[in-house]
């Protein structure tokens, strides 16, 4: 509330500058180089994720990962990459799970599998990714 | 003469008679060494198959466990429709597992739990609120083991077996699972000396020899439980002389070597309870959860009666089909049950006059899913045989999802139902194939192999391999975007085309609507589908090229590297063309499709698991893209009609694909989750009135109305920028002129000079309007 009045008066002076300054514009030659706000249609499609917007399911997909971690450490790949798998199923970009298939597929001796997981991996990962790239680096 | 005649009159000759003897002393000792030696091999094969495996047991086959999280997006519809498979109750207050209780927005559910090898599930009762067909918060009831509730898993439905040729099909359990009133029942009904005789009854047999001949027909049989068993177990169902006598020798053998109790087992094993379609119920086991749905256990007196009942002829008792015959066979079984003082009288009352309790007939059967068992199978034979399969009593947990698998066929029989009274196609009727892919982990959760969703003959979904058309488009566009010479500004000819095949014949491929479109934008030929600048494009770009990014995208069909292949003359079935998509689905990564995760034995022991594979991948960049495009398609071009239906916000990508004469119908399409794709047409290969969109595509938007949705957006990398272009030349352009779109590009990529703008709204003002 505070701030809807305080900005009033400030909306009526740009009203009158727009006026003002609508009326006297000549066209300009150079485009401008602001952000979008009217976009066409296709952009609007591609910009926007279907709401409403759910709840997040990052309980459930840490979780799996955790016990993905555990038997990562403990050496049983196996059920390493099916709980990684779950996560996929969750969240299909979700860069800590293709990291585990990478290490457990590695584990296996699997080289080929564990480098494209790697790359997977750090292709998706946004944050703290210097263990993905060391890794997808040894594999390359 | 004479003296010699009187002899032989008066007494033989000593020899003779000496003869006659031996003679008479070999045959009885060659009978009683062949007595002998029968009995022995019988023995050896009453031990061997009551020692060995006793049953060929055949493969179960699982859908993947409903996986409840906070987030998750699922509808009651489909929860309830999952419940309902696992024969979950409907209860006032939820208190053992296997019951559940729904209230407004809340949901409580006390799971069973479950082992998939070492991977386990604990029973759980659990709290769920839902909002917006979202899981908004799911806890764990207090007094549970281990809390902790981010996931709870419902077991996998069953939705099948793999059966031998005589479809055999029983639950095994042992003695002590049994009820007890059912072996006495058994035993008071179909052999009351059971516990006394050796194998066979001379009493029982003279009994229905009495009988028999009292009433002029036969009415009773003379046989022992043991001797039922010999018959149905090491047997035919011959009635000769020979045989009998080999029951009996067969019956006192394995009297001999075995309890009256592994006897008994192995009878409540092996007894035929009934038929459901070509599959056969033997056992106990199976007959309870065949006709009431529950486990053994959960059976009620009139329930076990009524399946006691059922063993004298379970065809001629079927209680669905004739209800007044197996309830009057059922109280009768209730009354001997009585006189033998099993039960008491207020119980037999009681009993007698309850229903039947079974479960409807359609629930009775087992989920049909033919199509998808089929695919199963498929996967199955590269590492186990025939026999193995249909033999081994292997647990085999697919990716099939409940809820998908419903949509997907719902989605084809309706929809082919009403485009052929649309187009008045009463007497020409037409045919569908569809398969939902969850994209990322490649795992196939639906296929539907003909509008007769139950019907298990051909498979369309795997084996129609048929002309994509348009379908492979994409192909070409990708091509483009990763040669580094085009981008989706970049302006390409629909004009007229003409080219000159391998035999000399001129190729003059033709737009849909007849109309040379002049230069278009690579995402506008592509958003609408022009023929003839694909056709231009992909000889520029060259055959090879386009069929290697085919086979880049997890092609694996034969592609015939001529001018046609441009507008789709490649024949692939809907699961090839689904391996396809996903690539494009999948950020351009390939991975082969699963419908198998993994096998375990008879034991509980994983023998095999099928993990996510990676194969090759095309590039990430063009892949977003291409994305892009393909949402144009949904957007503005030929797959705009699934908005009149779907959420206007959701971010959708697909083709449609039309073959000449319209005798196919394509779409291939997908969000951020899943992919469907759908083929209609004709087994004759006739014409139809339908394109991609006003036939395939119907049937996807079907789908996708029913499926859970997440809108897909574009995939940015580092390498990658939105510009502003002008429409009609491609160049750049600015926000606020008139015809500017903007499209995502690689940077390094894109247009460089600009075009003049005509300004759609002043710019001062526009810039104002922002500040303010």
């Amino acid at each position: 509330m505070c701030l809807q009045d305080t900005s009033f008066p400030l909306r009526a002076v740009g009203l009158l500058l727009i006026l003002t300054l609508a009326g006297c514009a000549a066209p300009v030659s150079k485009p401008p180089q602001s952000p979008a706000t009217a976009t066409p249609t296709v952009t609007r499609s591609t910009e926007s994720p279907a709401p409403p917007s759910p709840p997040p399911a990052r309980a459930a997909i840490e979780a799996v990962t955790q016990q993905a971690r555990e038997h990562l450490i403990d050496g049983q790949y196996q059920r390493a990459i099916s709980l990684a798998e779950r996560g996929l199923r969750m969240d299909r970009r979700h860069w800590e799970s293709y990291r585990i298939l990478a290490e457990s597929h590695l584990g296996l001796g699997d080289r080929q599998q564990a480098l494209k997981f790697a790359r997977q991996a750090v292709r998706f990962c946004r944050s703290d990714c210097h263990g993905a790239r060391e890794l997808l680096q040894s594999l390359q | 003469m004479s003296r010699s005649k009187s002899r032989r009159k008066n007494s033989p000759p000593v020899p003779r008679r000496r003869f006659f003897w031996r003679l008479l002393g070999a045959l009885i000792l060659f009978i009683v060494v062949l007595a002998v030696a029968w009995t022995g091999w019988l023995d050896v094969r009453v031990r061997d198959k009551f020692e060995g495996r006793k049953w060929a047991l055949p493969a179960r086959v699982y859908a993947q466990p409903l996986e409840l999280y906070q987030g998750r997006q699922v509808r009651w519809s489909d929860l309830e429709a999952e419940l309902q498979a696992l024969e979950y109750r409907n209860a006032g207050s939820v208190k053992q597992p296997g019951q559940f209780h729904r209230s407004g927005n809340t949901l409580e559910i006390y799971t069973r739990g479950f082992e998939i090898g070492p991977d386990r599930e604990a029973s759980r009762r659990v709290h769920i609120t839902w909002k917006q067909g979202f899981i908004q918060s799911l806890k764990v009831a207090q007094g549970n083991a281990g809390a902790a509730a981010d996931i709870v898993r419902l077991e996998p439905p069953l939705i099948g077996g793999i059966y031998p040729r005589r479809q055999e099909d029983r639950e095994l359990l042992r003695l002590e699972e049994i009820p007890p009133l059912l072996g006495e029942a058994l035993i008071a009904v179909e052999d009351r000396n059971f516990v006394d005789h050796f194998g066979v009854s001379p009493k029982g047999i003279l009994r229905a020899a009495w009988a028999n001949l009292s009433e002029g027909r036969v009415v009773q049989g003379g046989s022992t439980l043991t001797q039922q068993l010999v018959k149905n177990f090491y047997l035919d169902n011959e009635r000769r002389w020979s045989r009998k006598l080999t029951e009996a020798a067969m019956s006192v053998l394995l009297e001999f070597h075995y309890s009256k109790a592994e006897i008994l087992e192995t009878y409540m094993n092996e007894v035929y309870l009934g038929q459901s379609g070509p599959r056969q119920i033997h056992g106990f086991g199976l007959a309870a959860k065949h006709y009431f749905g529950v486990p053994l256990q959960k059976l009620n007196t009139e329930q076990l009666a009524l399946l006691v009942g059922l063993v004298k002829g379970a065809s001629y008792y079927n209680p669905w089909r004739h209800p007044q015959r197996a309830r009057e066979r059922r109280n009768l079984v209730l009354t001997l049950l009585h006189q033998q003082g099993l039960i008491d009288a207020k119980t037999l009352q009681r009993s007698q006059q309850a229903p039947l309790g079974l479960v409807a007939k359609s629930r009775s059967k087992l989920q049909q899913f033919p199509a998808f068992i089929d695919l199963v199978k498929r996967q199955l034979r590269r590492d186990y045989s025939d026999e193995a399969l249909s033999s081994e009593g292997l647990k085999i947990y697919t990716t099939l999802s409940l809820s998908s698998q419903r949509s997907a066929e719902k989605a084809l029989y309706r929809r082919l139902s009403h485009l052929e009274k649309r187009y008045g196609l009463k007497d020409e009727p037409l045919q569908g194939a569809v398969i939902v892919t969850a994209v990322g982990s490649a795992e196939v959760e639906a296929v539907v192999g003909d509008r007769n969703v139950k019907f298990s003959g051909f498979n369309r979904a795997l084996d129609a391999r048929r002309p994509i058309g348009s379908l492979v488009k994409p192909a070409i566009v990708l091509t483009a975007l990763e040669s580094g010479q085009f981008h989706l500004a970049s302006k390409v000819s629909d004009g007229p085309v003409a080219v000159k095949g391998p035999d000399g014949e001129i190729w003059r491929p033709r737009n849909f609507d007849r109309q040379s479109h002049g230069d278009v934008l690579l995402i506008d030929a592509l958003a609408h589908s022009y023929n003839q600048a694909s056709a231009r494009l992909g000889m520029q770009l060259g055959l090879r090229q386009v069929a290697d990014t085919l086979r880049q995208l997890g092609v694996q069909q034969p592609i015939p590297e001529l001018p046609s292949m441009l507008l789709g003359a490649v024949e692939l079935s809907p699961l090839d063309v689904s391996g396809m998509y996903h690539t494009l689905a999948n950020d351009g990564v390939a991975a082969p499709l699963r419908s198998i995760r993994t096998v375990v034995d008879s034991e509980g022991q994983i023998l095999n698991r099928y993990p996510l594979q990676l194969h090759a991948s095309v590039g990430a960049e063009a892949n977003a893209l291409l994305q892009f495009g393909l949402q144009a398609v949904m957007r503005e071009g030929s797959g705009k009609s699934a908005y009149a239906r779907l959420p206007q916000q959701l971010g959708l990508a697909g083709k449609t694909g039309t073959t000449n004469a319209q005798r196919d119908s394509w779409f291939a399409g997908f969000d951020a989750r899943q992919l469907a794709v759908v083929w209609v047409g004709r087994d004759d290969n006739r014409e139809t009135p339908l394109t991609g969109s006003s036939g395939a595509l119907r049937v996807w938007t079907d789908v996708f109305e029913a499926l859970p949705k997440q809108g897909l957006g574009i995939y940015q990398t580092e390498r990658m920028r939105l510009r502003w272009i002008d429409g009609p030349t491609g160049l750049l352009s600015g926000e606020n002129c008139e015809e500017s779109r903007l499209l995502p590009f690689i940077d390094g990529f894109e247009p460089r000079s600009r075009a003049k703008c005509q300004w759609r709204e002043n710019p001062v003002y526009h810039w104002l309007k922002k500040w303010l």
